[in-house]
């Protein structure tokens, strides 16, 4: 009975490794230098990345008991709050169509406070941080397809997990930062099949990955389901390029 | 498990693998498996790595073609501010929020006189880390793992002249400081270990194996203080068909099986020995 179940679980475990396998990889290119802004991946390429000026500026509330709590040095109470932003807009062209406009909206509002008398309290731990970017996705200039965006800690400043959302009426679409066993290049070749463990954000639809994109900067890739329709394709596009061309607001 | 803590572990891991090295420690096997199997010392693993070629009981492989083994570092996306990072933020120290990329793969061919199997592997090991440079000399720099991510990936692709369907092998280790449960000095820390083979319709499940107690060359019981990686155990419908030992470089294979089941044993056994990127949380 205890050999059953353990191989029902194995093979559970099996299927759901197994599962990423029907994501195509895309290398994304482009952003590796300061001159260059735009991104193409597959059939796609952004153009007309254009950010706000106060997106360059960070501010912050002064503190008069910061300068003065501390000994050689060593802080025995330290407040910092913080204000940045990250406002940005682009288009996403496909085959050199325009197929998607977006706008974003990501700000960290930082609000931590440390005491010697109580160092690991929930305030220094970013409890009070707020770390949200919104996003309007508007598919083929048609105001009828515009999805909401929403994530949440994506500079990881909270002991939560970082999770966001993509809605239009009642889909919704999960967004999570998790690691995923996904295949490493496409195409029909034995050495393929081979595959990695990558740290993605991961788009799950109904319990179903259907598309992820890299967190980190070096080697990025994309990778999508290309059985699902064309909107949804250029939507999870649009997505993944939000969360590559976002700014690091935590300092 | 916290910084201190992990360099005291690696202390006492390397002195117990110096001790490994003078006393060559191999695996306890059970006596009811060794009684059913093949024990085979696999030779070529040291020494002259050009042109390395690997040979145990009746399998001989080709010489192994192997790629640059390639580590680049760089500083990359923080996905998540630790204790450490606010602390050192806030007493001035210098930092650095690190990822580094390990990558190495080989390809060769296994046989066993009659046929043979082809196999393409790679290795990713992908970790995040926090350097923290101190301006006294004495302290000097220590660095903290946030995450890690090992994949070892082969494919194995048998060679009989007709069409064989290729087995893929998957053996991936995933770190994250955010669930390690450790927090004692001889607790190891929580990695996620998934390890398996499937050719679409069979599948073999492959299971680290973590001992305390091991059996000297001359007979003798010894114990050492953490449980240490030794090897792996392969397992079909829930049965252990073969069990490679790390330790002793030793590959033990059951005996009732057909002669495939054995070649495509003996190349996921090789493929794992073969491996260079280091797994486990530095």
């Amino acid at each position: 009975m205890r050999c059953i179940i353990i191989t029902s679980i194995l093979l559970m475990v099996l299927h759901a490794q197994a599962q990423q396998n029907h994501l195509t990889p895309y290398q994304m290119k482009g952003r590796m230098h300061p001159l260059s802004f735009n991104l193409q991946f597959g059939a796609y390429k952004t153009e007309g990345i254009r950010r706000t000026l106060g997106s360059l500026f960070a501010f912050g509330t002064p503190n008069l008991l910061n300068g003065i709590s501390q000994v050689d040095g060593i802080p025995f109470y330290r407040k910092e709050r913080l204000r940045a932003k990250d406002v940005f807009r682009f288009s996403l062209l496909h085959d050199k169509n325009d197929i998607a406009s977006v706008e974003t909206r990501a700000f960290m509002l930082k609000n931590e406070t440390y005491t010697i008398w109580n160092p690991f309290d929930s305030s220094f731990m970013g409890a009070n941080n707020t770390d949200i970017l919104e996003a309007r996705i508007m598919l083929h200039s048609d105001t009828t397809q515009v999805w909401q965006a929403v994530f949440n800690n994506l500079h990881g400043t909270k002991e939560e997990d970082t999770r966001g959302l993509l809605r239009k009426d009642s889909i919704t679409i999960e967004v999570i930062m998790q690691p995923l066993l996904l295949r490493m290049k496409q195409g029909n070749n034995i050495q393929d099949l081979l595959a990695t463990v990558e740290l993605v954000y991961a788009f799950r639809y109904n319990n179903r990955y259907i598309a992820a994109v890299s967190v980190k900067e070096a080697e990025r890739k994309f990778w999508m389901d290309e059985q699902l329709p064309s909107n949804w394709q250029h939507l999870l596009a649009s997505a993944a390029v939000i969360l590559t061309v976002r700014r690091n607001l935590y300092p | 498990m916290q910084p201190g803590n992990n360099r005291l572990y690696q202390s006492l891991l390397l002195l117990c693998l110096v001790a490994q090295a003078c006393t060559t420690i191999k695996l306890n096997v059970p006596d009811k498996f060794s009684a059913n199997a093949t024990q085979m010392h696999v030779k070529g693993l040291n020494g002259w790595m050009i042109k390395q070629q690997i040979s145990f009981g009746k399998y001989q492989s080709s010489t192994v073609k192997r790629g640059w083994n390639t580590t680049t570092t760089r500083t990359d996306r923080n996905t998540q501010v630790t204790v450490e990072d606010r602390l050192l933020r806030l007493y001035g120290v210098n930092r650095q929020n690190l990822t580094s990329n390990q990558k190495d793969k080989f390809q060769y061919t296994l046989e066993n006189g009659n046929k043979a199997i082809e196999i393409f592997a790679i290795e990713k090991k992908t970790a995040e880390q926090t350097v923290a440079n101190y301006n006294l000399p004495i302290l000097g720099s220590s660095s903290t793992v946030k995450n890690y991510q090992y994949t070892f990936s082969a494919v194995l692709l048998p060679l009989k002249g007709g069409k064989e369907a290729p087995w893929q092998m998957i053996l991936t280790n995933v770190f994250d400081a955010k669930k390690d449960t450790a927090r004692r000095i001889f607790d190891l820390p929580y990695v996620e270990e998934n390890g398996f083979a499937t050719n679409g319709s069979d599948s073999v499940t492959i299971h680290p194996v973590r001992v305390k107690e091991m059996a000297m060359k001359n007979g003798k019981q010894g114990k050492l203080p953490v449980q240490l990686l030794s090897g792996y155990e392969l397992r079909m419908d829930g049965g252990v068909v073969a069990i490679i030992d790390h330790f002793d470089r030793n590959i033990w294979i059951y005996n009732d099986l057909d002669e495939d089941t054995q070649l495509l044993l003996a190349a996921m056994a090789s493929a794992l020995m073969l491996r260079r990127v280091h797994d486990e949380v530095e």
